[in-house]
Order: C-alpha cells, then structure tokens, then sequence
C-alpha cells in the first residue's frame, strides 16, 4: 500500500513538472514549492539527526569538560544566528569569516595541488612517430588545443618591431585556431548535457508506464 | 569740548552742549575727577520710549537751562516757559501719556507697543510715580525753588528777609541789564564782568534791529573773549541760582530713576555738573557692561570688497523683482539684500530663457511628434513568436513519441549494434574486476534526486557488481540526500544477494562540510563519520572497523553528478593519500572527467546512459540501462533531424530574404 501511494504520488508529481510545458502555470508552481520544501526539511533533519546530535550535543552532555573544544563550534555556529537581525549582524562576520577562510584555503590549495599541476603535466606528451601515427596525431591536436585556446584569451596589441609583429601574427592566427577548440569543447558540454537530460526523461517515461500505469514490464 | 567761540555769559556751549563754566567754585581745591564717560555704547541700559528713541538719535542739544538768558527780559514769558522748565520735569512730560500721544501717534498706529512700554503710557507705575516728586515730598528749600522757577520771581518783604546778603547780590546782578548806580557798587572784578557781559547784550541785541541782514565777520566778538582766563577767577553764575540747583536736583533724580545708569554722552555731560555731595548721595551706578554677543556691523562698515561682491545689482534682472530677495539678518552681510541669490534662484519658478535651438534640433522634435501622433501599426514581430509557439508542441510531440515507442516495440533496435571493447566502460569494468573479493571499495553518492534518473543507472550496474563480487562497500556522501540514494540503491542490490548485511557488508556514512569533510576523510579516515541508518560512529561496524585511513581502502569510485562533486574528490582526497580513483559520471560532467582521465588523474571513467548499459551488457546483467538505450537512441535521433531540420529552415528563409 505504501509502495502504490508513493508511485502515486510520484507519478503526480511528475506530470506537475511535465506541465510547464505549457507555461508556467500554477500546478508548475506547487511541484516546486513541494520539491524544495521537501529538500530543506530532510536536509535539515538529517544536519540535526546526523551532525548536531551526535558530534556536538551529545558529547557536551556525556562529558563536557572533556569535549570543551566542542564550545568552539558551537559559538560559532550560535554566532550564525545574529544574521537574522541586521543590527547584530556583524558579529556573525566571524563565523562567516572562518567558513569562507576555510573554504577559500581548502579550494586555493586543491586547485594548486589537484587540478593545475597534474593539468599542465598532461600537456606535456610526446609526438614521436614511435607511439603510432594516431596517438601522434592525438598528441598533436591536444598541444594546438591547448596552446590555442590559451592564445584565444590573449589581449595584447600588436608590437612595432618586424620579428615581434610577426611572431604576434602567429599568435593571432593561434588563437583563432584555439577559439574553435574552445567552441568544439563547448558544443560537447551542451551535448552532453542535452544527452544527460534526455536520459532522465526516459527515466520518468519509463517510470509513469512501468510503475504507474504498469504498461511495460 | 567742541572748540567753538562762546559768549563769555554761557555756561553751556551752544554747539555740543557741554558745561563751559564748572557747577562748583574753583574754591574748592581738589574736585574729583568726573567718571570717564562710558563710550561705545550703542545700546542703551534702560529702554527708551519712542520720544527719547528720537531724542537720543539727534545730536545732543543742551540742556534747556543752559540756554543763553536773555537778559533785557527778567520775567520769563510763556513762550520761553519751556526752555526753563527743568530737565527732570521735562523727561516726565515725555513719558507722559498725552504727550506720547501728540509725539508719535503713526508709531503707535503702526506697530503696537511692547509691553513693558505700556503700563508707562497707560497709567504711571509706582515707580514712576517714585520718580516723580510730589510737593509734599520734594524738601522745604526745594519747593520754594520749585515756586519760585513755575512762577514769575516776586521778591516780597518776606522773602527777601529769608534771602542771604550774597543771594540777593547775586540776583540783582544776574540781569542783564546794568545799572550805573550798581555798577558803582560792584567790586571791580563784578564791574568788569558786567561790562563784558553788557558789551555782548548790545551785539545781541544789534540782531532783531538788522533784521535779514548777516552780521559781517568782523563784527564778531574779538577772540579775547573766548580766551581761558589765566587765572582761576570766582565766576559769578549768570543764572540764578534757584535755576541752578532745580536743574542740579533735577538731573540727579533723573539719574537716581534711571537703573541702571544710562550711558550716554549727554549723562556723562550731566554728570559733569552734578556736584560732590549730591553725587555721593546718589546711588552707585553700577557699571554698564556691554553686551557679550557681538554687534553686528552696520551696513555703513561692511568693507569695500564685501560690498563689491554683492550681486544683487547682477542677478536681480534675471531674477525679477528684488523685493523678493532676502535681507541678510545676521553676520557681516547684515542688511545687504540678494548677496546669496542662488537659493532663491533654484527654488523659485522663473520664466524659461529662450535659447536659440538649432534647426535639426527642432526637427527632430517635430518628427517625434508626428511620429506620436501617427496611428500605431501592428507589431511586425508577431510571426516570428507564432511560428516558435507552433513548432515547440511540435518538438515536444516528436520527442514524446521517440521516447515512447522503443519502450512499447518488441525488439531491441541497438544491441547489435554495441561497440563495447575500448569503451570507457570496458576499462571501468576491468578496473573494478581487478578488486579482490572481501576487499572494501568506497562509493561517493555525490548526487540528488534530480539527477537520479540518470545516475541511479550507473549507480545500479556498478553496485550490483560489486555485491555479487562480495566486495564490501562503504558508501559515503556529502550531500543530505545522497545517504538515502545510496541505502535505497545497496538495499536493493543487497536484498538480491544472501548474506550481504548492513554493517558487516556495506555502511551508509554522511560527511559534512563539502570540501572541508573530503579532507577530513582523506587525513582521518572513515571511522570518525556518523553511520546513517543506526546514527553510530562508523568504528563500531565490522566494515570499518579495518579501515584507518583511505589508503587501506581499495578504490574509491566517485557517482558524481555534477563537476563540483568530481573536482572535490580530484583535488582535495587525491593529493592527500594518492588513492586510485574511478568515476561514474553524469554525461553532462563526461568532458571534466575525461580531461582527468586523460591526466590519470581517475583510474577509470565511464559516463551516462550509455556507459551503464554497457556496463550492463558486460556483466551481463542487461536491467533498465539497456531498454533505455533504445529510448535515448530514438530521442537523440529526434534532436539531430531537428536541429538539422531547422538549420535548412534558417538557411532557406535566408535565401528568400536576400531574394526579396
């Protein structure tokens, strides 16, 4: 019984969303109310019943001198509160402060550590003919799109000495090149992204004919 | 001292007024000095009525006993009564009602009195009734001079008795008008006075004779006569002395009633005349202190350069009427009028100037207005939003029947055509076959129920997998709806498989903090997070109980459905404990995790819908993927006929429009 309520309710959701289609009319409206309703109270029953209870609460009453460095947490997290008046607004900036200070850190150095390095050593490939002409080609396609559209973000105006005018003639011509690779990788985004929709619309089609209306088994 | 030429007999100057003739006798040997005159004073200590107002703003005139006496006339005349009547009794006349109202009638019509001027005009106040004597208080000696001053002077037996020998020479001497016999007992310095003063009588007395006529210049009294004596003579007064001492009292109870003491030039003139003992019995005047604010300067002592930069003659045309500009109230532009015009000039409406504009100018205006005056056309825009508001329905149709029909056909159109080997998802199926049995792989459910429908099918196939292998599975999140994706997905492929339990098999944890719990994991491992189902420390179940840190983990395979959720994994676990990562990922994220994969970064990929079918077709476990696939197939094919539809649309309609 439980299970056919929930298909129901499921199934009716479904075409509540799907009635956007013709506009955005108020049963479009009432899905998404009930929607982001329904996220914020499970997140936050899960950040009470998951988090505040077990790690902060519950050892500040077992045995609080010996978790008083859980005080700190908690001040801070109290702090948090006084953005709700605009007076006492600035004394939650230390909360605040210590979220994004810690968050800007965590981001600075994974991107250092985790994306940039590792990124720019994956640029440096080999085009010897040993490793097959395709993988040379590869390569090869890989370090002009690279370079390219690296190029295509150069704004700089055009020097006055022959070599350098020729040499930022090529860069010119470059970055062009690495404009297109640029559009190609957006075009693949957008393609994927319209793949990964349409997987979901198959997956709520194949919802309302196999769960709801028992269609296709 | 004005320095002007007086007769001899005047005690008074005729032009500034001041006492020629000191009141006491040179007698008397060290006379105090009289008080210094207070001067710069503009304001006066005791409020003026509006006749003493215009007293004051004339130049002092002398008092009208120090008027020169004629001497051919000994008994007073009416119309000379008021140049005999006393200061005292002449300042009570002022302040009388009637007079006031003979004075100034305009002035009370005009603007009404204050009232502490009132009850003096109305009816007099104790204290002007103080200030002035009534008979029976003035002294015995007072009211005879008092009779004696209102009436013609007539010595009687009596009085002459009264009269001391040295008053009654003195009145006899006081007319002018000589006689032989008197002169003959005069003293010699008498006789000599009174021929000085004799000589004058006849060159006044010349005057109404020479009627219209000017006196020349040299008819005038040689400048000997003005001439200071060398010696201190007694000066016989030339007045009498009852007149005298009623214009002493008179001057005295006028300052005694003035509190506090009025300083003005003519008080301090009159205060020269007053003599010892009276002005000792006189009440001490208190000293006058100036007002503390600053005055303000007249208009008359405004500078010449603060008076060049007035602008009311320049702006006043422009501005219109003057009258309307505001007078300075305060400060050194006190008095000025329009020296700060601007205000009035912004807040006030003023007629437009008019400006030549120039004629495209007025063209242009008078083209709008045609333009607004002109019907208004149909929008040629509407067939444009009706064509899009056609051929949407129609997009949606097409692309509602493309994913309906392969669900509803019996045969299966693409797995013929599948080219798993060096797929992708071959390499993420031969990593994971890699994973010994009773090994602990870690699953990050980093997706929401949005995304479900896609990644619940990669989700799906690798789980399953995972569990027939009997690798243990420690699913972790951090999104709050990633911990009920993944029990909903490990319960169902656990349920398929026997003796595959909650807690000695697989365990559902939640990391808080994104980023900052990623960390948190990678340096302290999995044992400090909380378990999801029995909310308990993930220590306390057997499948973590082994697991330290996230090195003793054999994989970790990330389901992210968005790049945030691979990128976190990629930059803040992987440089910390260098664990082998695979990713299953929405398609939508395939072009980051390729770029990963490409930096073996990840150890394995495999993307979207048809990585899971795939996945499916090689372990042999084809489920909803595989169906799937036939819709996603049709619907792609449905999107490439459209967009390609609608280019030869553009370019068709393109070319007509260049045609036409």
């Amino acid at each position: 019984m439980t299970d056919i309520i929930g298909v129901w309710v499921g199934a009716v959701l479904t075409l509540l969303v799907f009635s956007y289609l013709l506009g955005d009319t108020p049963l479009f409206r009432l899905a998404q109310a009930i929607f982001v309703g329904v996220a914020v109270g499970y997140a936050a029953t899960v950040a009470i019943y998951l988090v505040l209870v077990p790690k902060l609460f519950a050892p500040l009453l077992a045995d609080a001198a010996t978790n008083w460095p859980l005080f700190v947490p908690l001040i801070l997290g109290l702090l948090l509160f006084t953005k709700l008046r605009a007076n006492w607004a600035p004394i939650g900036n230390l909360s605040i402060a210590f979220l994004f200070g810690v968050g800007a850190a965590l981001a600075i150095g994974g991107a250092l550590s985790g994306a940039l390095a590792p990124q720019l050593a994956a640029t440096i490939v080999s085009l010897s003919p040993a490793q097959g002409w395709g993988t040379v080609v590869n390569n090869l396609l890989l370090v002009i799109g690279t370079i390219g559209a690296f190029l295509s973000f150069r704004f700089i105006t055009s020097a006055q000495r022959p070599a350098l005018r020729a040499l930022d003639g090529a860069a010119r011509r470059w970055g062009y090149v690495g404009r297109w690779f640029v559009l190609v990788a957006f075009g693949a985004i957008f393609a994927d992204t319209a793949v990964s929709r349409i997987t979901i619309l198959i997956s709520r089609v194949y919802y309302l004919l196999h769960n709801w209306l028992l269609v296709i088994k | 001292m004005c320095s002007t030429p007086n007769p001899v007999e005047n005690v008074f100057c005729s032009n500034c007024g001041a006492r020629l003739v000191p009141l006491t006798s040179a007698a008397v040997p060290e006379a105090k000095p009289p008080a210094p005159p207070i001067k710069g004073l503009s304001l006066p200590a005791k409020p003026e009525l509006p006749g003493e107002t215009q007293a004051s703003e004339e130049p002092p005139s002398p008092p009208a006993a120090a008027e020169p006496m004629e001497p051919t006339a000994p008994a007073p005349e009416p119309a000379t009564e008021e140049e005999h009547v006393p200061e005292w009794l002449a300042r009570l006349r002022e302040t009388s009602p009637a007079q006031q109202d003979e004075e100034s009638p305009a002035t009370e019509e005009s603007a009404p009195l204050p009232e502490w001027i009132t009850p003096t005009t109305a009816e007099p106040t104790p204290d002007q009734a103080l200030s002035k004597p009534t008979e029976d208080e003035l002294p015995e000696w007072l009211k005879q001079a008092h009779i004696g001053q209102t009436q013609p002077p007539e010595l009687t037996s009596e009085t002459e008795d009264e009269i001391p020998d040295w008053l009654k020479q003195a009145q006899a001497q006081a007319p002018v008008a000589p006689a032989a016999a008197e002169n003959e007992q005069a003293p010699d310095w008498l006789a000599q006075a009174a021929a000085e003063s004799a000589s004058t009588e006849e060159a006044t007395q010349a005057e109404p004779t020479e009627a219209g006529e000017p006196e020349p210049v040299s008819e005038v009294e040689p400048v000997q006569a003005i001439e200071p004596p060398k010696e201190p003579e007694p000066l016989v007064p030339s007045e009498p002395l009852i007149e005298s001492l009623e214009a002493t009292v008179g001057s005295a109870l006028a300052q005694a009633e003035a509190e506090p003491v009025a300083a003005s030039p003519s008080a301090a003139v009159e205060d020269d005349g007053i003599p010892d003992w009276l002005r000792e019995a006189a009440p001490p005047a208190t000293p006058v202190e100036p007002p503390k604010e600053l005055e303000q300067p007249l208009p008359s002592e405004v500078p010449a350069w603060v008076a060049a930069l007035k602008p009311a003659d320049v702006m006043a045309p422009s501005l219109g009427a003057s009258e309307n500009e505001a007078v300075e109230a305060a400060g050194p532009l006190q008095g000025l009028r329009g020296v700060l015009p601007l205000a009035l000039a912004i807040a006030e409406p003023h007629p437009p100037t008019e400006t030549s504009q120039p004629a495209s100018r007025a063209d242009g205006g008078s083209i709008f207005e045609s333009i607004l005056a002109a019907p208004t056309a149909a929008a040629p825009a509407a067939k444009p939003a009706r064509r899009a508001l056609t051929m949407r329905p129609l997009i949606y149709l097409l692309l509602l029947l493309a994913v309906l029909v392969p669900f509803l056909l019996p045969y299966d159109i693409t797995s013929s055509t599948f080219n798993i080997a060096g797929t992708p998802a071959a390499g993420f199926y031969d990593t994971l076959q890699k994973l010994p049995a009773g090994s602990t792989v870690l699953l990050s459910f980093d997706y929401d129920p949005s995304m479900s429908g896609e990644m619940d099918l990669l989700a799906n196939a690798v789980v399953r997998d995972l569990v027939q292998r009997r690798v243990n599975i420690i699913a972790v999140s951090t999104l709050e709806t990633g911990p009920q994706i993944a029990q909903r997905i490990l319960d169902s492929a656990a349920s398929a498989t026997s003796q595959y339990t909650y807690g000695s098999n697989y365990l559902i944890l939640y990391l808080p903090g994104n980023e900052a719990g990623l960390a948190n994991l990678a340096t302290a491992g999995p044992a400090t997070a909380t378990d999801f189902v029995d909310k308990k420390s993930a220590g306390q179940f057997p499948v973590a109980a082994k697991i330290r840190t996230l090195r003793d983990v054999a994989m970790v395979i990330d389901f992210a459905g968005t790049e945030d959720a691979l990128k976190a994994w990629v930059e803040q676990v992987q440089p910390r404990v260098n664990v082998r990562i695979a990713a299953a990922v929405s398609a939508s994220v395939e072009p980051k995790a390729r770029a990963y994969r490409s930096a073996n970064q990840l150890t394995a990929m495999m993307s979207g819908l048809m990585g899971a079918a795939q996945y499916e077709v090689l372990s042999n476990q084809p489920q909803l993927a595989v169906i799937s696939i036939n819709a996603q197939t049709a619907a792609q094919l449905v999107v490439v006929f459209v967009i390609i539809l609608g280019n030869i649309v553009f370019w068709i309609s393109r070319a007509r429009g260049h045609a036409t």
